[in-house]
């Protein structure tokens, strides 16, 4: 199933319990402006390249839209709607004052020098300038961009429109970037992961963890879990993954693969696929690197007491079905990721007022902003008896509408 | 009735005096008191009615309410025209809602003039058909109007249900 159709899905399974009509949901699931661009370019060794790039503004009832930009050789128009419209009940649910947009470059980033990266990011914004901004729409980092890309993405965007650092998030400490930023998403998982331990009367401590992915957002989740008594007994990347039964030791692990850029050669106790890692015995399985890795074929042989979606999108409806019938509970990526944007957001508050917060000031604001609401998706989902995705994207839909029907259309 | 009455009619439009003469020499003059009724919906009498004075009402019977009033019609209307071509009980009925003074020409005596002067003949066919092609187009008008009106209700509904419902059951 496409990440379109199980977003789509998800929408509609909410929708449904919202009894909306055939219109609203018309009004509520079609984007504002699609935006797709030729980035025409010279490489380095002279050949003409041309690639093509996407914006995708979903939605902006609730303020200007937000959401990252990614470099992916798989991006296209559909799968970039659908992430689009995740932004919009995400910043929703977290209630900062954004909406929704998404956006992308069909390229594998890999496969490019650090100049062609460059050049090619100053031409998509060339293209984009005019319709991206600190009010109208702010991307950020996502999967193939980081905080250098940010830079040139803001630095382009000056060259058009004078100084201006809101205009996007994610970038470098030393360019108005917001310290926390980087660790905000997997912090964020782990800080949501331990309420909802809490919720069932259990805690951290003695919890085992099994966690796939070990990028921006697996190797911060680790860290934080870690720190606070958890047992990692499983970490992978694409290298495969690696198994400890008395935990891994994973500041060891995060400075190996600091230094040799992947996991590959990390000694531990047993070698596992990433298939194997989805299918163990623990309390909390962390799927957090790609969408769509439990489906319908391998949902059944999850383990895990507690599923937290870290990564967007994976558990397809199907498999989300299959969990729901195990009595496994899935903590959904609206509200589990959603600490990247929440921090994206303090950076953009920063910048706005040339007022740079601390390290714990930007913790404890995202904490605060990611357990309210966690408490709120949780009294929810008790009180009308349904999934945690159902309550979240209940939580979501119906901020947006409320500020749709104030606004007036 | 005089000739140039009957041509200024548009069923009669651009006859001769002489053939509107013929016409009106074969005329049956009625009179009728409020509240009858002229034309029966369902009944089959082919006759062309010119009203010369008075109002009548044009209704139809059905579901809601009984009855629906379809139009008014005033002194130099004409009705019965669509069984005059077509052999059909009347999709109507026509009421005299006051006194109520009009003229018939029968389809026996049309027959008869076809047959003396198709041209004549002709003629009023075609003011007929004028006459039912503008009907038609006023009709295209009302069933958009039927299909649009009621879903501009609805759309208004649509949109305070939803705002009901985000202010209500889905405030959290």
């Amino acid at each position: 199933m496409s990440a379109y159709e199980s977003a789509r899905h998800y929408f509609e399974t909410a929708a449904s319990v919202m009894d909306l009509s055939p219109n609203m949901k018309k009004l509520l699931l079609t984007p504002e402006r699609e935006v797709k661009v030729q980035v025409a370019m010279k490489m380095d060794n002279g050949e003409i390249a041309t690639f093509v790039g996407y914006r995708i503004q979903h939605n902006s009832a609730r303020g200007p839209m937000k959401g990252g930009l990614r470099y992916h050789s798989e991006v296209n128009g559909e799968e970039v709607l659908a992430l689009a419209s995740l932004m919009t009940w995400k910043t929703a649910v977290v209630d900062i004052p954004y909406g929704g947009a998404k956006g992308g470059i069909t390229v594998s980033p890999k496969a490019l020098s650090e100049n062609e990266l460059e050049t090619m990011t100053r031409k998509f914004i060339d293209e984009l300038q005019d319709v991206i901004g600190p009010n109208k729409d702010i991307p950020a980092p996502d999967m193939g961009t980081n905080a250098q890309v940010m830079a040139w993405i803001m630095n382009q965007y000056e060259k058009y429109h004078g100084f201006n650092p809101a205009c996007v998030t994610g970038k470098p400490l030393e360019l108005h970037g917001a310290d926390g930023r980087e660790e905000a998403t997997g912090r964020g998982v782990g800080l949501l992961t331990e309420a909802m331990l809490q919720k069932l009367g259990r805690s951290l401590t003695g919890a085992t963890i099994a966690i796939q992915g070990f990028g921006n957002v697996g190797s911060f989740a680790a860290e934080y879990l870690h720190k606070h008594g958890a047992k990692i007994v499983a970490i992978s990347d694409v290298s495969g993954a690696k198994f400890d039964s008395n935990g891994i030791d994973v500041p060891a692990a995060l400075a190996y693969a600091r230094a040799n850029g992947s996991l590959e050669g990390f000694e531990s106790e047993k070698q596992l696929s990433n298939e194997e890692l989805l299918a163990l015995d623990v309390d909390v399985l962390i799927p957090a690197a790609l969408g769509g890795v439990l489906t319908k074929e391998n949902a059944g042989h999850v383990r895990a007491k507690f599923v937290v979606e870290a990564a967007n999108g994976p558990v397809d409806p199907d498999a989300d079905t299959i969990l729901q019938k195990q009595g496994i509970v899935v903590l959904p990526d609206i509200l589990a990721n959603a600490g990247g944007v929440t921090v994206s957001y303090f950076e953009w508050v920063q910048n706005q007022q040339y007022f740079r917060w601390d390290l714990e000031r930007t913790r404890a604001e995202l904490a605060k902003t990611l357990l309210t609401s966690f408490e709120k998706m949780w009294a929810v989902a008790t009180e009308k008896r349904i999934p945690l995705r159902t309550a979240a994207y209940l939580m979501g839909i119906g901020r947006v509408g409320r500020a749709t029907v104030l606004a007036g259309i | 009735m005089l000739s140039q009455q009957l041509t200024s009619l548009q069923i009669f439009n651009g006859l001769s005096d002489d053939d509107a003469a013929r016409i009106c020499s074969v005329l049956q003059t009625s009179e009728f008191k409020t509240g009858d009724t002229i034309l029966n919906e369902g009944g089959t009498v082919q006759v062309l009615w010119i009203i010369l004075q008075g109002n009548c009402v044009v209704s139809r019977s059905c579901d809601v309410n009984n009855e629906r009033i379809l139009a008014l019609l005033a002194e130099g209307d004409v009705f019965g025209e669509m069984s005059f071509v077509r052999t059909a009980p009347h999709s109507a009925s026509i009421k005299a809602v006051s006194d109520v003074k009009a003229c018939c020409y029968r389809r026996e005596d049309f027959l008869k003039l076809v047959e003396d002067s198709p041209e004549v003949a002709w003629q009023i066919t075609s003011n007929i058909a004028a006459v039912l092609a503008e009907r038609l187009r006023r009709m295209d008008t009302w069933v958009c109007d039927l299909v649009d009106g009621p879903h501009g209700d609805v759309h208004r509904d649509e949109w305070e249900n939803f705002r009901s419902a985000v202010y209500t059951n889905w405030t959290f």
